[in-house]
Formats: structure tokens, sequence, C-alpha cells
């Protein structure tokens, strides 16, 4: 495999311009007369691409853990992303500019004494940062110890796994009540974060599985990935589908029947009044029904178009959840999507995008 | 209507033979041949491929059946008695969904056994063809064929530990 | 796919059938017998103890005004609970191609029937007049009145009845192979009723072509169902505002602590069972340590929905909530949430060491002490919060009497009786999978 199989060979410069776009679009939305629109939409695309990039290195610490052999050559597809994690640090060390937008218990709106103790800005990005850093740091050295182990038949990182997936998963819970739940400050739900380590797994997988199809010209070698493989990773995308619903769903339906007041205005919000009441659906339909139905069939799974397809829509739907997410806490009766909103988030994928090549460069796909 | 066959019954108490054979077997058109094991044999369902079991047909029709139902049973017992309980509203399809799931993973398995009964034609009283052997470690291969055929084909089979050949009078297009 | 070899690597295909056949199924001795009478005594005692209840009224129970489900429905959802494993370890590792199901499957599957048919028992006890039990199911009455949807209680009943049926589903049709293996061992009647269970199996390729496919697609339903399930049994209470229960983290919380305490059943059983039969060939130290890394992952899960809950009580800034969870840690029963705590969370992690994850006497000990912790998991959850709910003035504490817990071990006794019988009966292990393994890996597994 020669030098010029990498993504970027045609098209760095249109990544380039992505991301001095989306710096640009971010730089103007920061100074501009409503620094909200810029701030939240920064946020989401910031929680989308680190859950993405992290769950790389999560997934490949899951098969390492469950001995699974099937998983070989799309790990080092997952690998791939992790590249992206040390961007991600600098990305949240960024949004410090934009505290005073994005959480509303700084100023607009009161909360208690002891809840000060926990949502205060020092406190807050010092403990996410201290965790992200930490995450990045487990994730690089398992994904290379992980590569040391298959090359010299060292002994298998397990124990990095472990330690990797308990990181991820409190890290995770952290991150979904402060970038999340903290922005609706009066709102609390316990399921917030495995909610959210699990959508941010989904969405890995997903783009695991675009990555597989889409990548396939330039990416891997000829004949790459196999039927099975393609089998396995629609399987479990299936699958994830339906475990996020069902984590979505007992969220959903225990508020619903409880039916009081101070859980319910989060619902209410995005799930009975418009337009984020079309928005909620958009991400059901597309998260959810779309690979419930189209990947029960065998055939789905292995028609790589329609399972790319799919899985781009899954990672659409992923963006508008999280976009529903945290929106409507941040301008509940503003809906905007414009030019601001597409070159942030094209930045945001030129910046991942960019990562990625450059760890190929360094690792290229066997 | 009946006709002539010949019977051959092989006995394979190695596995290795058995699949040797199976392999030989493989490349003859058109056997009408019954492979017996003790446990589900992947070369046997390589080496003599068969559609897509029936059975899955089965489990899905069933699960749609549970679904509907599951919808249509609590929507219309609600409406018989149309009185607001707890602040909600009479036809909870929310809650519903709850009733449509656990019928439809009923029906989809009441379904599945069916299919399943149906298609491997269970249960039965007739052992047709059936050595206790076959239940325990030996692995059996039997054929019917014209007389024409028959010689050929014991000569692919005599690795086996044990061959017999019998006439058995079989009704023209036996249902297997 | 893991190609490790969990059976003892001089494990052969005959030993397979021998083993099962003549280990478990041969007359076990007089211990058996002895065995079998105390759970008779236990069952008598159970139900002298419903019938007392019967003819004198729920009054002999414990439970009181503010603490109306007693332990009742804390054995209900503890015995839900130990059901779930049976179908997890037969249907999920099944999907995820996981070697290490086989051989024991079977045994879990069998405690799942048994445990589900236990945890019905209680919701009918609990209402009271179990002779009205039908009225749970909706059928066209003399007034046309039907059951109201929208309780969680009726979800109850069809989710439990739903997983009874599957479950026993998945049992019967997995055993079927091997009940023709017994067919074919046994003559008389018992050859006869081994027959019927057979149905007239021949194991003809197509017979197996059909049965691999309705095998998956069992797996495939049970999987979801296994879920939904105890996350029903959570709404039961978190459906309700009732502090400490209107969670919304219970199902997952429910569904981690089922598997976990199913888990430790499954070691639990499989301990006494392998030494008493002589299974060491085929169920191995390797199945208990697989066992043990799935009960540690659960009890993590465990652990972090315990601190979940506490920290989104403090973090909430509801005064109901917070009330409510520092009552149940320091509270009347605050010393069985501690012990739970010590049972669920703490112990197991003592499995993160190589040495006690692959010595089953410890893990044993380590299970019959989460059966322990998951049980007052149970309690604490119901009777802590239902003790000292919203009104102050309502708060009054809950002991258990003698009639329920004469009950309760009515049905342990129950559940050991069934078990007992089907290990005597039944083939404990599922013959014709281990046997696919043992002939696989001869080839050397060439079609991976």
């Amino acid at each position: 495999m020669n030098q010029d199989n990498f993504i970027l060979k045609n098209s760095r410069l249109i990544v380039l311009a992505f991301i001095l776009l989306g710096s640009l679009f971010t730089v103007i939305g920061a100074l501009s007369a409503n620094p909200t629109r810029m701030w939240q939409i920064y946020l989401v695309n910031f929680l989308l691409w680190t859950g993405i990039a992290q769950s790389g290195a999560v997934f490949s610490a899951a098969l390492e853990l469950t001995n699974a052999t099937w998983g070989a050559r799309m790990r080092q597809v997952a690998e791939s992303m992790v590249f992206f994690l040390p961007f991600s640090l600098i990305l949240l060390l960024l949004m410090i500019f934009g505290a005073d937008y994005i959480f509303p218990w700084l100023s607009k709106v009161n909360i208690s004494e002891t809840k000060k103790i926990y949502l205060n800005l020092p406190f807050l990005f010092g403990r996410n940062f201290i965790g992200l850093t930490a995450l990045t740091i487990l994730s690089f050295a398992f994904v290379n110890r992980r590569r040391m182990a298959d090359q010299k038949k060292n002994e298998r990182p397990r124990s990095l796994a472990v330690v990797l997936l308990l990181a991820y998963v409190v890290v995770y819970t952290i991150i979904s009540y402060d970038f999340i739940m903290s922005l609706s400050p009066h709102w609390y739900s316990t399921i917030m974060g495995m909610h959210f380590f699990t959508a941010c797994f989904y969405t890995g997988i997903a783009m695991i599985l675009f990555t597989a199809v889409f990548g396939r010209w330039r990416l891997f070698p000829e004949n790459f990935m196999q039927d099975n493989d393609f089998h396995d990773l629609g399987k479990l995308v299936f699958g994830f589908a339906i475990f996020w619903m069902s984590l979505l769903w007992s969220q959903f339906l225990i508020i619903w029947y409880g039916n009081l007041p101070e859980e319910t205005e989060f619902l209410q919000l995005r799930l009975f009044e418009e337009p984020w009441r079309t928005i909620s659906w958009l991400v059901i339909v597309f998260g959810f029904i779309t690979p419930l139905v189209i990947l029960l069939n065998k055939r789905g799974k292995l028609n790589q178009w329609v399972a790319g397809s799919v899985a781009s829509l899954i990672l659409i739907g992923s963006f508008f959840h999280l976009f529903v997410l945290i929106v409507p806490s941040l301008m509940p009766h503003h809906f905007t999507f414009g030019l601001m909103e597409v070159f942030v988030t094209l930045g945001f994928l030129g910046l991942f995008v960019l990562a990625q090549d450059i760890r190929l460069r360094k690792i290229p796909i066997r | 209507m009946t006709e002539t066959k010949q019977r051959i019954k092989a006995v394979f108490d190695n596995y290795e033979r058995f699949v040797e054979t199976l392999k030989k077997l493989a490349a003859e058109n058109s056997l009408d041949i019954e492979i017996f094991s003790p446990m589900p044999v992947p070369e046997a369902e390589r080496l003599f491929p068969q559609k897509p079991s029936r059975v899955r047909w089965f489990t899905f029709f069933g699960g749609i059946l549970g679904v509907i139902i599951g919808f249509a049973f609590p929507v219309y017992t609600a409406l018989q008695w149309p009185i607001i309980t707890g602040g909600k509203p009479v036809v909870t399809i929310q809650v519903f969904v709850i009733i449509a799931f656990e019928l439809l993973i009923l029906f989809g398995a009441i379904f599945t056994l069916l299919g399943l009964l149906i298609s491997a034609r269970l249960p039965r009283q007739n052992l047709r063809n059936y050595d206790v052997r076959f239940s325990d470690n030996s692995f059996g291969v039997i054929i019917l064929t014209d007389e024409s055929h028959a010689a050929e084909l014991q000569h692919l089979m005599q690795e086996a530990d044990e061959l017999i050949v019998d006439q058995v009078e079989v009704e023209k297009s036996i249902d297997r | 796919m893991d190609k490790e070899n969990y059976f003892a690597p001089t494990l052969t295909a005959d030993q397979v059938s021998d083993q099962v056949l003549l280990q478990s199924l041969k007359n076990p001795g007089k211990p058996f017998y002895l065995a079998l009478a105390l759970f008779g005594g236990m069952i008598i005692f159970g139900l002298y103890c419903l019938f007392t209840q019967i003819v004198k009224g729920l009054g002999v129970a414990g439970m009181n005004n503010p603490v109306a489900w007693g332990i009742y429905l804390v054995n209900f959802v503890f015995w839900v609970g130990i059901a779930h494993s049976g179908t997890l370890i037969s249907a999920i590792l099944f999907l995820f191609r996981s070697r290490w199901r086989t051989s024991i499957n079977r045994i879990a599957e069998a405690m799942t029937v048994f445990a589900v048919i236990m945890a019905g028992i209680f919701p009918l006890i609990h209402v009271g007049r179990i002779w009205f039990a039908y009225w749970l199911f909706p059928y066209p009455n003399a007034r046309m009145l039907w059951v109201n949807f929208r309780s969680p209680l009726n979800w109850d009943v069809f989710a439990v009845s739903t997983y009874m049926t599957v479950s026993a589903l998945f049992f019967i049709v997995g055993m079927m192979p091997d009940m023709a293996v017994l067919r074919d061992r046994f003559q008389g009647i018992r050859g006869k009723i081994y027959g019927l269970f057979a149905m007239g199996w021949r194991g003809t390729h197509k017979q197996w072509h059909h049965y691999e496919t309705a095998y998956l697609l069992f797996a495939a339903l049970a999987t979801p169902l296994v879920i939904s399930v105890h996350s029903i049994v959570s709404w039961d209470f978190a459906m309700s505002i009732l502090p400490g229960w209107h969670s919304t983290i219970f199902a997952p919380y429910f569904v981690a602590g089922a598997i976990f305490s199913g888990t430790a059943m499954v070691i639990t059983i499989l301990f006494p069972l392998r030494k008493i039969f002589k299974l060491e060939n085929l169920i191995t130290d390797k199945h208990f340590t697989r066992l043990a890394q799935m009960m540690l992952l659960t009890s993590l899960i465990v652990s972090y929905s315990y601190l979940t809950e506490f920290f989104i009580a403090w973090y909430g800034n509801n005064i109901y909530e917070q009330a409510t969870f520092y009552n149940r840690a320091f509270g009347f029963y605050g010393p069985f949430f501690w012990l739970m705590i010590f049972c669920n969370s703490l112990l197991p992690l003592t499995i993160f060491f190589k040495k006690i994850r692959s010595n089953p006497k410890i893990l044993f000990l380590i299970s019959l002490l989460v059966n322990v912790g998951m049980w007052l998991e149970r309690f604490v959850i119901i009777i802590s919060s239902l003790a000292h709910d919203y009104n102050p003035y309502a708060w009054k504490n809950y002991t258990p009497t003698y009639i329920e817990w004469g009950v309760f071990i009515g049905t342990i006794g129950g559940f050991l009786m069934l078990f007992f019988l089907f290990v005597k009966f039944a083939p404990v292990v599922a013959i014709s999978e281990v046997k696919g393994q043992i002939f696989h890996d001869v080839r050397g597994g060439e079609h991976d």
C-alpha cells in the first residue's frame, strides 16, 4: 500500500478550507451580538466528535475484554479515530470563552448554594479537563499497547482496557451532567450519564461502519473488509439502536408517567413544542427506526451502500440528538439553523478528518 | 403408487471419514439423501445447501400479529370504559407500546415453535430410517437410489464402518 | 469468536454422553433423597404459612399502612432477578458466539424457568385473595370490565407470563435433541416420556437446519425480552412518584442487578452440582472465571447506579429525595444498606484479582453473599422508601412476620426441589452442543 492511498490525497484543500471557514465562523459568532447561537452549536459538535473519537478506543477495548476475534479488521478503523482526542482537549479549553453563554447558572438562573459547590466554573472545567486528559492518555496508551501486542505477541493490555472502560463511563457521565443536564439548571435525570455514553458509543460504531464503507477506495487495502465484517458490524449497530432507544424510552416513560413539574419541563419543550418536536422525531426516525427496519434484514447489512447510508443517517440523527438535548435549554424559543451552524459543524468535521489523516499517515491500516 | 428402490445405509464411527464421504457424495447430483448426526454438522450444511429455513417467516408474521393484537386489544378495552385515570388519556399509546412489545415477543416465540414443528415435520411417531446410534457418537448417511446407481454409491461410501443395502418399497414423490 | 477450549482437554465425545447419562441420571443415593426431604419440608412449611394467611387474612403478614409492599414483593423481584441470567447466559452469549455458555447454559435455563415460577407466585400471595388470581388476566367478564392497561402492575402480568412462556419454550426446544439421546438409551415408560419431549427427533440434516434457525430466532427474541421484563418490573416502582422509586435509571439499574444476582445464583448452584455429579470435565474452573467476570461487570453497573442515585439526589436539590436517601443510609434500615453495599459493591471488586476469580471455592462464597446482598437491595429499595415517604405523619417501619419468611422459605424449597428433580431426570448439559464443540476443536475450527 503506498502513500497515495490516504484520505486527503485530492481533498486536502477541501478539508483545510472546512477548518478555516469553521474557525472563521467560530470567531465571528463569538464576537457577534448573539454569541449563544455559536457556542451552542460549538458545544453540540464538541460532544459529538469527542464522543465519536473516544468510542474508537472504547470499541477496541471492549473487543479486547470479550476476547472477540471477529473485530480484528474494524478495530483498526476504530482506532484511527482516536487521534482527534488531543484536539478536543484544546477545543474544551476554548469553551471557557463562551462559558457565560453556555452555562445559564453562571449568571442567568439562580441556583442554590449547595449546587454551586458542584456547578462553578473552575471546578467544572478542572474536572472535565483532567478527566478528558486522562481518557486521552489512556486511549493512546491502550491503542499503542494493543498494536504492540498484535505485532510482537506481547502480553495483551487487558487491565488497561478495564481502566479505560471504567474511566470512560465515569468521565462521560460527568460530561453529560455538566454539559447537558446543567444547561437546564433545575432539571435532573439519573439515567442521563448512561444515556449519554451509550449514545456516544452508538454514534461511534455508526461512524466505524460509515468509514468502513465510504473509506474503502482510499483507506484500505483491496478487499480489506469482508462480508462477515459488515454482517457483524450491522448486527452491532442494530443492537445498539435498540439499546439506545430502550434507554431513551425508559427516561421518557418514567418522566411522562410521573408527571412531576420539575422533570417534565425538559420533555415538554422537546417533545411537545415546535420546532423541537419535529427534530426529536427526526432523531428517532434516523437513529432508531431506519436502522431497525433496514438492518433487520441480512441483505440490508451486507449491501454496503445500504449499510453505509444507514450509518450516515444515524450520524445525522446523533448530531440532532445532541442538538435537541442542548439547544432548547439555551434558546428555547428561537430556532436558527443557518450558515453559522453548517460551517461550525464542517469545521469540526474537517478537524476530525485531519486528525484521522495524521494518524493514518503514521500507522496505515493493513 | 410405489416403486422399488435401493436403500443404502452407512454408519460412521469416525467423524473425519464421515466428512470425507460427505464430500464425495456432494459431487453427485440429485441425491435422495438423509444425513444423521448427534449434533449439527457445518459441513453437511455447506455441502448440501438448503434454502434458508422457513421458520423465520413464522417468527416474522407471529411478531407482526403480536404487535397488532398488542395495540388493538388495549385500545378496544380502553374504549369500552372510557374513563380518565391518573390524568392520562384513555387511549395511551405510550403505554400500549409495552403490551405490544411483550406480545410481539410472545407471539413471535410461539410461532417460531410452530414453524419449527411444521418445517421439521415434528412431532412424529415413526422414526423412519433411524438408528439409535445416531444420537450417540455415530453418524449416518441414508440414500435412496435406483438400482442403476446403487453400486456406484456404495463404492463412494466404502469407508463406512457399516454398510447395509436393502430393497424398500417407497411411494413415488415421497414427501420428506 | 474466542477459540479457547473451556472443557477439560481430555474430554472426548464418548465421555459427554456417559458423564451426563451415567453421572447425573443414575441413582444418586441417600444424600439426594435427604435433600429432597428437606426441600419437601420447606415447601410444606411454606404452604402452611400460606394457608394460615389465606384462612386468617393478610393481617398475619407484617405489612402496614405506609409499607403496603412487604417482602412478598421483595421476593418477587428477587426471583425474577434470579431468572434473568439464565436467558442471558443462553441467549445473549449465544448471539455473541461466546463458547463458554456451552455446558452451563442448560442449568442456567432450568434455573430461569424454575425461578420465574417461584416469582409468579408472590404477587398472587401479596394481593391477598389468591383464588381470584385470574382477575389479573384480561377476559370478558360479566360486567365487561377490563383490566387497566395503564397500570404498571398489569404490564407485569404480560411481561412475566411472556417471560415464563418464552423461557420455557426456549428450554424445551433446546432440550429436544438431548431428549432424543435419552429416549434412545432408556426403555419402558421412562423412555416413552423422554420420547414425548424429543417429539420424534431424528437428527437429520434437514431437521438440524430448521432447528438451528429456530434456536437463533429464540435467542434473538429472548434477548430483548430479558431486558424488557426486568425494566417493566422496575417500572412498577419507578412509575410512582415516591422518592427513592421514581428514578429514570431504574430500568438499566434493575436489569443489571437482575443479571448480577442471577449470575451469582448460577455460581451458587454450579459449584455443589459439579462436585456431586463429578462434572469437572465439562464444567471447568474457566467457566467459573467467566461467570465471575460477568458478576463483576454487573456489580460495577449496579454500584454505578447506587452512586448516581445518591449523587443526583444531592445535585437535584429536592428535599424529599435527599431525605429519602439520607434515611436509606443512616435511618432505621441503614445497617441493611451498608451490608448491601458491602455484598454488592465492595466484595465483588475482589474478582479483579486473578487468584480469586480462578478459585471456585472463594467464588462460591462470594456468590452466596451476593445473593444475600441482592435480596437486601430490593428490601432497601422497596421498604425503606415506603416507610419514609413524603408525609412524616405516615412514617412507619416494617418488620416481616414469620408467615412472610415462611412463604419465602417455601419457595426456596420449591426452587431447589424442582432443580434437583430436573438434574435427576433431564440432561443437565446440552449434549449436542458440547459434542459440536468437541468435534469442532478436533478439526481445528477451519471454518471460522
